[in-house]
């Protein structure tokens, strides 16, 4: 798994150097308008800068996988003595590596372009089981979303085999299955409103409803308990059959 | 004896399309099977499927007593007709990623067929031509020792001269332990080097057995019977 991961992010390097690269010039050029803008509007468009970047590496990744089942290189990798939980696993740690590399690049840029004291006061009044939730949520949100988006391409592309209706299908699939999920999460808020809150570990009831179980308000971190179950157990469902598709159905055109 | 490969009644369907209806094949070890037809007859398809990147709709492949995964990929090499290397590989990275993920893969056999074949180790995928590429697959194919060599079109796209080398190197590098398959079109070229031959017609055998006995029993050479079956 670890030589698949090596193998992608070699791949890839050109990618996430290019973003960087643009990631790092555009701040360095809004840097030189710290005295001229407004340091609201200077701090915006570096965080606008990140979310961009952010979004083209997330991208990427999932053109990646769409090349892996519909072009040539498939055959490269689908033929490599390697399991479909393995593929799977070594593509979202890549994606995982990539997109931590581009969000270390920008927040060392944004650290650059804020005023130090509202930088070092935004870090000192984090405790560090806010630190832990953050970086776990982080993490949480790229694995599970792009699980979740390689499951919708992989079972487009085993129900339908053709290389455009298997693109199309996979989005109407995520299409469906969004709602479908969000509904779901939805209602389970509503039927146990019951919440942990990672910052201080305590168990809370509250009736907040959101589609994502991560919420951030009021200096803490509250995730609602039923929902989480619930993303927890269809990430997993995900996952694991999309390993299986990959062992047992998928066909390369 | 075992039979390295052996199918029993695969079928493959697509939507409205048979592409295959029952094909049995058995490969004994150290034997190079042809398989051959022509367009669309559903030669590539078999091989997709005993390569484990197709799964038949029905019937039972069997490579080394076992069903086509992660073992069975281990131990075939699979050549497909298309550019499968990733275009940011110079030629060492591809053999490199070979080395890397098959433990049969002969580094030293590889170095040595790429010398053979006339290719710089330090070119890009890329810039090589498609007789270049094919050389190129073909030298990584033949450089793992695999149990099984599934060859889709070897030939294809390559010039005269290239093709008695490509000919050359797997005649050369195949051992008595492997078999092999091989799809052509170029029947004539590469005839010489089959022991048995299987003709496929619409998704079906229509003709299968030791290449020398055929030539014998209807007097012609494989490339002969080949027109008169697909006339």
């Amino acid at each position: 798994m670890f030589k698949l991961i090596k193998y992608e992010l070699r791949s890839t390097g050109l990618t996430i150097l290019g973003i960087c690269i643009t990631v790092i010039v555009a701040n360095l050029l809004l840097m030189t308008k710290k005295g001229s803008w407004n340091i609201a509007a200077v701090t915006g468009l570096s965080i606008c800068l990140t979310i961009g970047a952010i979004i083209v590496i997330f991208i990427s990744s999932l053109k990646i996988m769409s090349k892996y089942l519909h072009g040539d290189e498939g055959y490269l990798l689908f033929t490599l003595p390697q399991s479909g939980t393995s593929i799977l696993a070594s593509r979202l740690l890549t994606a995982l590596i990539q997109t931590s590399i581009v969000v270390f690049v920008c927040i060392l840029m944004f650290n650059l372009i804020v005023p130090e004291e509202i930088y070092y006061s935004f870090l000192k009044a984090l405790t560090p089981s806010q630190i832990f939730a953050f970086i776990f949520g982080y993490i949480w949100s790229i694995i599970s979303s792009l699980t979740f988006i390689y499951f919708c391409m992989v079972i487009g592309k085993v129900a339908l085999k053709g290389k455009k209706l298997g693109k199309i299908g996979s989005f109407i699939i995520f299409i469906i299955l969004t709602v479908v999920i969000s509904w779901i999460t939805f209602k389970l808020e509503a039927l146990f409103p019951q919440t942990l809150n990672l910052g201080g570990s305590s168990i809370a009831n509250n009736f907040k409803t959101s589609n994502s179980s991560f919420q951030i308000f009021g200096g803490e971190f509250n995730i609602n308990i039923a929902s989480t179950i619930f993303d927890i157990i269809s990430f997993a469902g995900f996952f694991i059959t999309t390993s299986f598709l990959i062992d047992k159905k998928l066909d390369l055109s | 004896m075992n039979n390295l490969l052996k199918s029993e009644n695969i079928c493959k369907s697509y939507l409205n399309k048979k592409a295959l209806r029952g094909v049995n094949l058995d490969i004994m070890p150290g034997k190079i099977l042809g398989l051959l037809g022509p367009n669309g007859s559903g030669k590539t398809t078999f091989l997709k499927i005993a390569a484990g990147i197709l799964h038949a709709s029905s019937g039972q492949i069997l490579i080394d007593g076992e069903k086509p995964g992660v073992y069975t990929k281990s131990i075939v090499s699979y050549l497909p007709d298309n550019e499968y290397l990733l275009k940011w590989m110079k030629i060492k990275d591809a053999v490199r990623y070979f080395k890397d993920f098959y433990s049969d893969f002969n580094e030293k056999k590889a170095k040595e067929l790429l010398i053979f074949m006339n290719l710089d180790e330090n070119s890009t995928v890329k810039s090589l031509s498609k007789g270049m590429k094919e050389k190129l697959k073909l030298t990584l194919v033949l450089s793992r020792e695999a149990k099984l060599y599934i060859l889709d079109e070897p030939l294809g796209g390559v010039d005269p001269t290239a093709r008695e080398k490509i000919l050359d190197a797997i005649i050369n590098n195949f051992s008595e332990n492997s078999s092999m398959i091989i799809t052509t079109h170029l029947v004539n070229d590469i005839e010489r080097i089959f022991d048995d031959v299987a003709f496929i017609s619409d998704g079906e055998i229509v003709l299968q057995g030791n290449a020398e006995e055929l030539r014998i029993d209807k007097k012609k050479s494989i490339d002969e019977l080949y027109r008169e079956v697909f006339q």
